[in-house]
């Protein structure tokens, strides 16, 4: 298989000099932005109560647990209902709120690791 | 519309309700049912008697350790005053005697949908463990203890905490050999020999009602988590879910059992390992039943139709996330109520 460079500054006008992982586009380094590319499903089993601008909770009518998010939780999951790569939430975030991308990119990162961990939602493969 | 008469027992609804008054809401609320609601009870305190609301007859009848012939001679009296068409037993304690007297009350005209004896007794607390390893169904490691002397023994090899059970009815969960030498002596002396001790298992609970018909092919499951519990361990508060591979180690249990009628399964998710450990098989409803209800599934209002020989047909999924909570009520009723159950056996509100 023909390695390749990573992706990371593409489009910045640099380069990451160092060689992709796998089948991924970015190296060791920048493989947080791999996962970034990546969409998260909601499990069937959530039943959301997203009101905007307001705390929100989803009720996993499988195991009966029931898990307050805030509005930034709300928000993101409302994203990911619409289908939106974790790039693209990182994106509306920053548009939405004053965060820069790279804290929201970590943010978004840890609460998907946090719903995949209860059960909530999975990576969309 | 379904026409009969109901007979329920166990009206009893303080801090740990019996189903009866609840097995009488699913039908008087379901819009479906015209009939007479009729109250049996051996305890001229059940709070039951005065729930003039739900019940429109009330009659004592002799408690369960008298036997069947007691029974069956007060129930004669009754259906000479009062037509009953299906009666449905919610006791443990009562279960064997209503299955064994089925077809004398058959012969009074008095349907059931419960049970045979055989079933009731494979599924009892003391033979419980024997079935589930059986049957490769998770349970939690259980000792029958025939003397006190075995207890220091048993806590050494189950741990602490752990879970005393009488025979029949009743649990504790001790955390120290002090307290498991005091409910020990105490459920010994309600419930004699053997008990039992069972590994506490960290974790929730979940239960299943549910019902079988004739054939033994289901008509409706619910699950329920429970989200309250009280001090007894009961559940105060629940939330209806659904985990389909949970609901069908459910039906792989009744249809183990062979089960016809009404069923409580009782299971514990462990926390740790995921698994779901069998904890108690009841062969009546809960007292939760009502939540089943209103979350969709009618299943006292189903059984009723059942023991009048009506075909059922698998009711439609029910609702998740219907949450019940239960509070304290009070029926404020004259004296004159309970002189007239206390000195003639029975009260005609309509």
């Amino acid at each position: 298989m023909k390695r390749k460079r990573c992706i990371a500054f593409w489009g910045e006008g640099k380069s990451c000099e160092e060689w992709a992982l796998g089948k991924t586009n970015y190296c060791q380094k920048h493989q947080h932005l791999a996962r970034a590319e990546r969409k998260v499903a909601i499990s069937k089993f959530i039943s959301p109560e997203l009101s905007s601008g307001e705390n929100g909770f989803l009720f996993d009518s499988n195991s009966g647990n029931l898990y307050i998010i805030n509005r930034v939780g709300s928000f993101i999951v409302k994203q990911f209902y619409e289908n939106k790569s974790i790039a693209e939430v990182v994106r509306a975030i920053t548009e939405n709120y004053e965060v820069g991308s790279e804290e929201a990119l970590t943010d978004v990162l840890s609460f998907v690791e946090q719903i995949k961990d209860l059960g909530v939602g999975t990576f969309h493969d | 519309m379904i026409k009969g008469n109901l007979a329920v027992t166990g009206l009893i609804s303080m801090d740990n309700p019996s189903p009866g008054l609840a097995i009488v809401k699913c039908l008087r609320e379901s819009g479906q049912f015209k009939g007479k609601f009729i109250g049996l009870t051996f305890d001229v305190l059940s709070t039951g008697i005065f729930a003039e609301s739900l019940l429109d007859e009330v009659y004592l009848i002799p408690p369960p350790i008298e036997g069947e012939n007691p029974l069956l001679e007060r129930l004669s009296e009754i259906v000479r005053k009062t037509h009953i068409d299906v009666i449905i037993p919610t006791l443990d304690s009562e279960m064997v005697i209503y299955a064994r007297a089925r077809d004398k009350l058959s012969a009074m005209g008095i349907r059931l949908h419960i049970p045979d004896e055989r079933q009731i007794k494979i599924r009892a607390k003391l033979v419980l463990p024997e079935f589930a390893q059986r049957h490769n169904f998770n349970i939690p490691k259980t000792i029958a203890i025939n003397s006190k002397g075995q207890l220091q023994t048993v806590v050494n090899d189950l741990g602490l905490p752990l879970v005393l059970k009488g025979p029949f009815l009743d649990c504790h969960i001790v955390n120290t050999m002090e307290e498991a030498e005091v409910f020990f002596d105490r459920l010994v002396r309600s419930w004699g020999f053997p008990l039992l001790a069972q590994k506490y298992i960290v974790g929730e609970e979940y239960n299943i009602a549910a019902l079988n018909n004739g054939d033994r092919e289901l008509i409706g499951a619910v699950t329920m988590k429970k989200i309250g519990i009280t001090r007894k361990g009961k559940a105060w508060a629940g939330v209806t879910v659904y985990d389909p591979d949970f609901l069908n180690l459910g039906k792989k249990v009744m249809s183990k059992l062979e089960w016809v009628g009404p069923i409580e399964l009782e299971f514990i998710k462990g926390a740790f390992s995921q698994k779901f450990y069998l904890i108690e098989v009841n062969s009546r409803f809960p007292s939760w039943i009502y939540l089943a209800a209103r979350a969709g599934q009618n299943l006292p209002l189903a059984t009723f139709q059942l023991a009048m020989g009506q075909r059922v047909e698998p009711l439609s999924p029910y609702k998740t996330g219907m949450i019940f909570y239960r509070s304290a009520h009070e029926y404020i009723a004259s004296f004159d109520i309970l002189k007239k159950i206390t000195i003639h056996g029975e009260i005609a509100y309509r």
